[in-house]
């Protein structure tokens, strides 16, 4: 009896299978995200062509892609992309690891969310713009008080979202891991932290994406490279060619990097049995 | 391999509610135990007092005559539980902390044949059936080579047919595995299919109601059993009797 009822069948196998059928590579689908974009430009053509607002106002779409390019040419792009990636990676690296101290802490510990979470949940509804005066202050204009500005920004969305991930674990499964013995450490690197992985990319993906509204706030307030210093410049030379060059790279960059990182979040929570967004599968 | 789990005097209250005993038992060191009774009547609550997930009100649970400890104990939870982001292999190594290497992997191979599920060991969790997942959860349950299993409403949320395969798999376990194992269960055949020995609880507060060894009532309980069979019959219509009476003179035995 037990060799029959012991062997899996076929059957379970196939029915147990079916979430692991990879995705047919190469499906091609209709990239329906450009429409929207396709729209504005042609609308935007259509308004700047027709003359109905100026030139010194709005320049033609074809304008912004020469800007680009000749940026681009003489090199000065690449050093202010350059500049703003690097503010934006250390505030983002130092951003997020402290929210994931903070947010491991206060989620795992209760003594620990006492302790700081009152005071993390006050400075979290300082605007941002609030700190610039005292980080000057404290660490002059250059590039250390951009990066702490960021650091800020990022700081928060990683925080909130760990600390509710590590908070939120179904008791069930931290129950598995006590009738195995696990202490406290234990349950929070091999149960509650692992559990929480989709809520912490989560808020890195959000933590970047402030990332790159801070920094362009950092840089608008005094660089002499960057983005920012791009947007700046551009009112200030009346080009309203470079300050749309600017907010295109702005836009296609923070695309690119939350692209990047939502490949990096799909691989590590592959494990999870939801529905994909992006393909429509279950 | 030997040692008895005794429990004294327990009860159990979750605040001004009494949930189970003053309860004494004594759960021989082999063979299956199912405690039976309807929803409330304080079974779940006794095994986890058992593991050790929640601490008596009173009285004590002892194996060998010290507490137990939580390396001694595979506990099968009514839902696999397994960890989403393991495999099946490192779901059921999640139990072996203490064992590295070539013995874990032993450990677990045996565990997962034990069930019949050692080809399985690279799927994740998403991709098993119910009946397989909760195989999984038994394996991990058994891979540390626990002194006590306690198996709480395992096969509650399957289907018919997968339910009667897992109660195949929890007889074979329990005929090649040593081990004082409980089974918590709300169905009397299974109960009477399973175990060794039947103990009915009625509450709340969770008191014992009827307490028999099945093997000494009546040789009908040899296995392999027949549901058919008269005095399988007959001790399904007393045990209907007892948890509906709750009558204290069911505590004795029946006779056969």
């Amino acid at each position: 009896m037990a060799d029959k009822v012991l062997a899996p069948s076929a059957a379970e196998f196939t029915a147990a299978g079916r979430d692991a059928m990879p995705v047919a590579a190469g499906t091609w689908r209709w990239p329906l995200g450009i429409i929207l974009p396709a729209i504005c430009i042609f609308a935007w053509q259509l308004v700047a062509g027709l003359g109905w607002v100026g030139p010194d106002l709005l320049p033609s779409p074809l304008t912004v892609p020469q800007t680009i390019v000749g940026m681009a040419r003489d090199g000065t792009l690449w050093i202010d992309i350059g500049a703003t990636a690097h503010r934006l990676a250390f505030g983002f690296l130092f951003g997020a690891a402290a929210a994931t101290l903070a947010g491991a802490l206060t989620g795992a510990f209760a003594y620990g969310r006492r302790l700081l979470d009152p005071m993390l949940q006050a400075l979290r509804n300082v605007p941002s713009l609030a700190w610039v005066p005292l980080f000057i202050i404290w660490f002059g204009i250059y590039d250390v008080s951009k990066i702490l500005l960021i650091a800020v920004g990022v700081f928060f969305p990683v925080y909130l979202n760990l600390m509710n991930g590590i908070a939120g674990v179904d008791r069930k499964l931290i129950e598995v891991g006590r009738v195995h013995g696990y202490g406290r450490l234990a349950l929070l690197l091999r149960v509650q932290l692992p559990a929480s992985l989709p809520a912490y990319l989560t808020g890195l993906r959000g933590g970047l994406g402030l990332g790159w509204m801070f920094v362009a706030s950092a840089e608008m307030m005094g660089a002499s490279n960057g983005l920012g210093f791009i947007l700046t410049n551009g009112e200030e030379v009346g080009r309203p060619d470079q300050v749309i060059a600017a907010i295109f790279a702005f836009a296609l960059l923070g695309k690119a990097t939350d692209w990047v990182l939502a490949q990096g979040a799909r691989r590590l929570i592959a494990w999870q049995d939801t529905i994909t967004l992006e393909s429509g599968r279950t | 391999m030997t040692q008895h789990v005794h429990i004294a005097g327990l009860t159990k209250a979750f605040g001004a509610a009494p949930a189970l005993g003053p309860l004494s038992l004594t759960l021989a060191a082999e063979g299956l135990t199912a405690i039976i009774g309807r929803s409330g009547s304080g079974k779940s609550t006794l095994l986890r007092c058992l593991a050790g997930l929640e601490q008596p009100s009173q009285g004590s649970v002892t194996l060998g005559g010290a507490p137990i400890r939580p390396d001694l104990v595979g506990y099968v939870f009514q839902e696999p539980r397994l960890m989403p982001w393991l495999n099946v292999r490192q779901n059921v190594a999640f139990g072996l902390r203490h064992l590295h290497g070539k013995m874990r992997d032993n450990a677990v191979d045996e565990a997962l044949s034990l069930v019949g599920l050692l080809p399985a060991g690279d799927l994740l969790p998403k991709q098993l059936s119910g009946g397989m997942a909760q195989r999984v959860a038994l394996a991990r349950a058994l891979a540390p080579k626990p002194e006590i299993l306690l198996l709480d409403e395992p096969f509650s949320a399957l289907d018919p047919l997968t339910r009667e395969q897992m109660q195949a798999h929890v007889l074979h376990v329990s005929q090649h595995f040593k081990a004082t194992m409980v089974l918590i269960t709300h169905d009397m055949d299974e109960a009477l299919m399973l175990a060794t020995r039947v103990i009915a609880l009625r509450g709340p507060p969770g008191r014992i109601v009827a307490d028999w060894v099945l093997q000494r009532e009546s040789t009908a309980f040899n296995f392999p059993r027949d549901r058919g069979h008269e005095a399988f019959q007959r001790f399904r219509r007393r045990l209907t009797e007892a948890l509906e009476a709750g009558a204290d003179a069911m505590q004795t035995a029946l006779p056969a």
